[in-house]
């Protein structure tokens, strides 16, 4: 699949030596096409959370190959990747997502004001991206002044701000009542409508029928796929 | 620039969310500046070009002088007239003939300025004699001046403190250190000189010389002229300061004056470019260790700062470690990373910079008078200079910076999904060449020292010798040391100490081995020490650091001590009790009486005042001249004689400092002058009419001894190499027994002669003290008792009691300066371990430890962390002032056992108590992150 967005293709990743050798993944192959919403499920320790890692570049496969837009990113410097994130990749955590010492617009412009746009550009851009999900009132709260749902759409926000191909949630509404979770959903899908791709880590299948795949994992395998691939 | 905004930001909001570690980065950073700041500003002040115009001119535009000429010529002038050159005396008087002078107090100066020009006189009148009416005693030198506290030219001069100022003939104002030694009042009277009657009306003092005994008079006053002089005035001319009205022509007012005579001297021939002479070869020694000592200790204090802030700074950012992986998924690259930690290392040096500065110059105000106190001067004007202070400041963001940058390189190496997790991978051995790296800089140091101290000690030998040598002649020696040296063991102490900050995480590993063996609390302080060497680390070795400041100085205040120790001369034998006829070391002079006279009568009663004891007058050979009589061979020795030529067989000694002649009436006296009992030879020698020389440097050929007088009115006195014939009459060769001694004494004789030679001399004796060996049950209650009998005839007594023993208190001083420093880093390390260590507290609460364990666990690692840094900082200063010993002047290396026991074993243990008393032992639970 030459015009994927991401390609994972036997994706293995160990952790510790010898008695303590953990294989968090094993073999792992993973397609994502623009406007694709995937979601991953799993007990927890099945590797749903490294598989995200290692398909953002925040962590590195102990063997096989990931593309991101047609690009290898296995061997890539910290810097190259870190240039991917600005501009590629946009991250949904279930907790701790917001940078506590930036406002919620200076949070969503946090990425691009490290690729180098302006501030007031930045800043302008992250009004906008708050004003799609309704936060243009938090703009200026902190997150330590915000509701837990506020915060979480503010990640997401963040995630989409700018010209982002791939969105990567890992539980993003664990912590969320049922229609913030909903609201988020509806943000990530959103998003694929728009033309990029998002893979989603839940537990919950009533978030996962909002994908348009669902892969299941456990000990690090690919057990079954249910949708369209 | 743009990429730094959301560092900076980050940064800002950083600092304001962690109060508490903020403040103590802000305050390491800002108490050297702070420190900084004030020195240069006392030191500008001080030292301010303006300052020395001001204390010659005050506020005038010029000083008028006088001369006996009744003309200068133009090149005579442009010599009294250029910058920082003040002859004098007038550039032609010698050249003047006598009947073309005229008296200086003849010219009427006010005619000779233009109109609207003002002028006083700048009237000094020499030094005077001060007497209390109701005081036997009395105040040898007062400089007498005419001026006017509530006169603005004289502003520079004096300054009313209390009372009123002085008007009619008999009527004085007194600085306070005359009225305070006096115990005089306002309103009491006193006798200036022969005057009697002069009435204090006020106390003032010279603004630019706070000690010095003074007395002000009214300008005009009949007193000044006409009042007895201790010393005499020199000086033929007449000055006075001149305020010069708006507009006036300097140049053509100042040709005016030189037409007749007079000399106008602009504020800018008084001026003081405060410059450096740059030039090596007139730089001191002093110059240099002083330089070399300020080098030290500010390359070594900025390194305290960078790791006790640095040590903070780590703990700050794995506390952030989570954010910085968030900077990181949002597209943050490492450099990024770097910079959100850097910025905060900015932002507080700039905080703690910024508010050293203004600690700086607060206190700089507030401690006024205690600054004017240590100066003696008053000072009017602050003189900041901005370059300067903001060099300090820039010096504080840098250190600011610099301790943040080891932790912004480690967050920039961390994995994003370590830091996502808050997980900072602990600290290891995982960097096998940091060990080799700091040993290797640790033995370059000490490579450089040691170089530095060869050069040394082949000049300590020669001084070791030296000081053996002169023990007998009594002459003083200046410890020999070469700049080279000192600056090769400054700078190998610098290279050691960088050594130490790389070698000692991985020393606090090999050393926390030993925690297997340990029972539980020992063993969780050690691991944790070890485990967390990002805090421990720079910690322990700023500790170190800071012990081996303390400990060299303890050495160089010991080996000074031991230095005044081997080049002390003694008055007389050990236990001798010297009663004199005078108390000069108060200043004051007996009235009324010779001081014969007041031995004479003191002598009897304090006798008496002191059980079991015998006495022998020291009675010195004085001609009807009024001449002392010394030996003339030899010659004088002084501070600066090359080491050599004190060390040759002919060397040149003060024969006044190595004891003088006194005369001895048989052989008891002699022995009692002596102090001890002599030879048979001797004895039977000075019996046969032989002088006793006691110095080997005197004797002259052998077996001879040559005196002859020096006084006021003798010839000249023989300076330099003589030859055998001074031609100075009457000299006398003796017959001479030289007696061997080990030590010189100030007041025992060198030479001691008998009544028959000072007969042949046509001489008399005179007896200004009387030598006391007390009885074996002498107590301090009868010598206090004679001190007062003393005192009341107008004499004095003084007990030899050796050298002045150095105050315990300093090596407790020293010692507490590094426990000072050292709960400092332990507290820093224990804070910051408390910080990063509560959910390791909250589980072992859970599993039913003790509130006080924790209180034990916070004790056990201060006791841990400061003794490791105190024994890396004694073992550090040690070797470096053994290095260095040279400089410290004492014959041997001198070793402070007292202070380095102290800091041994005190320090740490002060540490362990002071962080055991300041931990609660109850603390909340914390939910453990996952790691």
């Amino acid at each position: 699949m030459t015009d994927s967005i991401l390609d994972l293709r036997a994706v293995t990743r160990e952790h510790g030596t010898g008695d303590a050798l953990v294989q968090a993944l094993r073999g792992v192959d993973l397609q994502l096409a623009p406007g694709e919403l995937v979601a991953v499920m799993g007990p927890s320790g099945s590797g749903k959370s490294t598989l995200l890692n290692i398909a953002g570049g925040l962590d590195a496969p102990t063997s096989g190959s990931v593309r991101l837009a047609g690009t290898e990113i296995v061997g890539m410097s910290a810097t190259a990747l870190a240039a991917l994130r600005r501009t590629s990749v946009g991250y949904v955590f279930q907790d701790y997502n917001l940078v506590p010492t930036l406002s919620a617009v200076e949070n969503v412009a946090l990425p691009l004001e490290l690729d180098g746009v302006g501030w007031r550009d930045a800043r302008r851009q992250g009004l906008e991206a708050l004003d799609r999900i309704g936060l243009l009132e938090v703009a200026d709260r902190f997150p330590d002044e915000m509701s837990g749902g506020q915060r979480q759409r503010v990640a997401i926000a963040r995630a989409l701000v700018g010209p982002r191909q791939l969105v990567l949630a890992d539980e993003p509404t664990g912590a969320l009542d049922t229609t913030t979770g909903e609201f988020v959903l509806t943000q990530l899908r959103d998003a694929c409508d728009a033309g990029a791709a998002a893979l989603l880590v839940t537990h919950e299948a009533r978030y996962a029928a909002w994908a348009d795949r669902i892969v299941y994992l456990q000990d690090g395998l690919e057990l079954a796929t249910q949708g369209a691939v | 620039m743009s990429r730094w905004r959301p560092a900076l930001r980050i940064a800002r909001r950083t600092v304001v969310r962690a109060p508490w570690r903020s403040l103590l980065i802000c305050a390491i950073v800002a108490v050297p500046v702070a420190g900084v700041t004030m020195a240069d500003i006392v030191a500008r002040s001080l030292d301010d070009p303006d300052r020395h115009v001001s204390r010659e001119l005050g506020s005038a535009d010029a000083m008028a002088i006088v001369t006996s000429e009744r003309r200068l010529e133009s090149n005579e002038l442009a010599a009294w007239s250029l910058p920082g050159v003040t002859p004098a005396a007038p550039v032609s008087a010698a050249a003047a003939a006598p009947d073309d002078e005229r008296d200086p107090r003849d010219v009427d100066i006010d005619a000779l300025l233009p109109s609207g020009a003002r002028a006083v006189g700048l009237d000094g009148f020499g030094a005077v004699t001060m007497t209390p009416v109701a005081a036997g005693t009395r105040l040898l030198h007062a400089e007498l001046d005419a001026a006017n506290p509530h006169e603005p030219l004289d502003r520079h001069r004096v300054r009313l403190r209390a009372g009123v100022a002085a008007e009619g003939d008999r009527e004085v104002l007194l600085s306070p250190g005359i009225m305070d030694r006096l115990a005089l009042d306002i309103g009491d009277s006193v006798r200036i000189g022969d005057v009697e009657g002069v009435r204090i009306t006020g106390v003032a003092r010279a603004p630019f010389c706070h000690g010095c005994d003074q007395v002000f008079v009214a300008r005009g006053s009949a007193l000044a002229p006409t009042v007895e002089r201790s010393t005499p005035l020199v000086g033929a001319e007449r000055r006075l300061l001149v305020d010069l009205p708006p507009g006036t022509d300097f140049p053509v007012v100042q040709a005016q004056l030189a037409a007749a005579g007079v000399a106008l001297m602009p504020r800018s021939a008084f001026g003081f470019d405060g410059g450096v002479d740059l030039d090596p070869r007139n730089v001191s020694l002093e110059a240099v260790q002083a330089a070399a000592a300020v080098a030290l200790i500010a390359g070594l204090g900025l390194l305290e700062i960078v790791l006790l802030a640095g040590a903070a700074f780590a703990v700050g950012v794995r506390r952030q470690a989570r954010d910085i992986g968030l900077v990181a998924v949002g597209g943050g690259s490492p450099r990024d990373v770097r910079r959100v930690v850097l910025a905060q290392g900015l932002v507080l040096g700039v905080v703690g910079a910024g508010l050293g500065v203004l600690l700086g110059v607060a206190s700089m105000y507030a401690g006024r008078a205690g600054w004017e106190r240590l100066a003696g001067e008053d000072i009017d004007r602050w003189v900041l200079r901005p370059w300067e202070i903001a060099g300090a400041a820039l010096i504080g963001i840098l250190a600011g910076l610099a301790a943040a940058l080891i932790p912004a390189i480690g967050a920039a190496r961390m994995q994003v999904v370590d830091a996502l997790a808050g997980r900072w991978g602990r600290s290891s051995n995982r960097r096998p060449r940091a060990p080799w790296i700091g040993g290797s800089l640790i033995l370059a140091g000490g490579a450089i020292a040691l170089l530095g101290e060869r050069s040394m000690s082949a000049g300590f030998r020669r001084y070791q010798r030296s000081l053996e040598m002169a023990a007998e002649m009594g002459t003083i020696l200046v410890q020999p040391a070469g700049t080279g040296a000192i600056l090769a063991i400054v700078g190998g102490a610098a290279v050691v100490a960088a050594g130490l900050v790389v070698l000692m995480p991985y020393v606090i590993g090999l050393v926390a081995r030993i925690g297997s063996r340990l029972s539980l609390v020992p063993r969780l302080a050690v691991r944790d020490a070890s485990r967390n060497r990002h805090r421990s680390g720079p910690a322990t070795t700023a500790i170190a650091i800071a012990v081996a400041g303390t400990v060299l100085l303890a050495f160089a205040v010991a080996g000074n001590e031991a230095a005044d120790e081997a080049t002390y001369v003694p008055e007389a034998r050990e236990g001798t009790i010297l009663l004199r006829g005078y108390d000069l070391d108060r200043g004051f002079e007996a009235l009324g009486s010779s001081r014969d006279e007041i031995v004479a009568a003191a002598r009897r009663p304090v006798e008496t005042a002191l059980p079991g004891a015998t006495s022998v007058e020291l009675r010195v050979p004085v001609l009807p001249c009024g001449a002392a009589l010394l030996t003339t061979q030899g010659c004088v020795a002084h501070e600066s004689l090359p080491l050599s030529t004190v060390t040759a067989e002919s060397c040149r000694i003060d024969c006044v400092y190595a004891g003088g002649i006194a005369v001895a009436n048989g052989v008891a006296e002699l022995e009692q002058l002596a102090g001890a009992r002599l030879g048979a030879e001797a004895r039977d020698a000075f019996e046969a009419g032989s002088a006793i020389v006691f110095s080997r440097a005197l004797v002259e050929d052998g077996d001879h001894v040559r005196i002859g007088p020096l006084g006021p009115n003798a010839a000249p006195a023989p300076r330099g190499p003589t030859s055998p014939d001074l031609g100075i009459e009457p000299t006398l060769l003796l017959d001479a027994f030289y007696v061997s001694r080990e030590q010189a004494y100030a007041t025992l004789p060198a030479v001691v002669i008998s009544p028959s030679h000072l007969a042949a001399l046509d001489a008399d004796t005179h007896v200004d003290t009387v030598l006391i060996t007390p009885g074996s049950g002498t107590t301090q209650g009868d010598i206090d008792s004679a001190a007062r009998i003393a005192a009341d005839a107008g004499g004095s007594i003084q007990v030899e009691d050796g050298p002045e023993a150095l105050d315990r208190r300093v090596y407790l001083l020293i010692s507490g300066i590094a426990g000072l420093v050292t709960l400092v880093g332990v507290a820093i390390t224990i804070a910051l371990s408390a910080a990063e260590g509560r959910a390791d507290l909250a589980t072992m609460a859970a599993v039913g430890a003790p509130p006080r364990r924790r209180r034990a666990i916070v004790a056990a690692q201060a006791l841990f962390v400061a003794s490791l840094g105190v024994v890396a900082g004694v073992l550090f200063g040690s070797c470096f002032a053994y290095a260095a010993r040279s400089t410290f002047g004492a014959p041997e290396f001198t070793i402070p056992w007292s202070s380095l026991g102290a800091t041994l074993v005190l320090v740490p243990l002060l540490a362990m108590v002071v962080a055991a008393l300041c931990t609660p032992s109850r603390f909340p639970l914390q939910r453990r992150i996952e790691e």
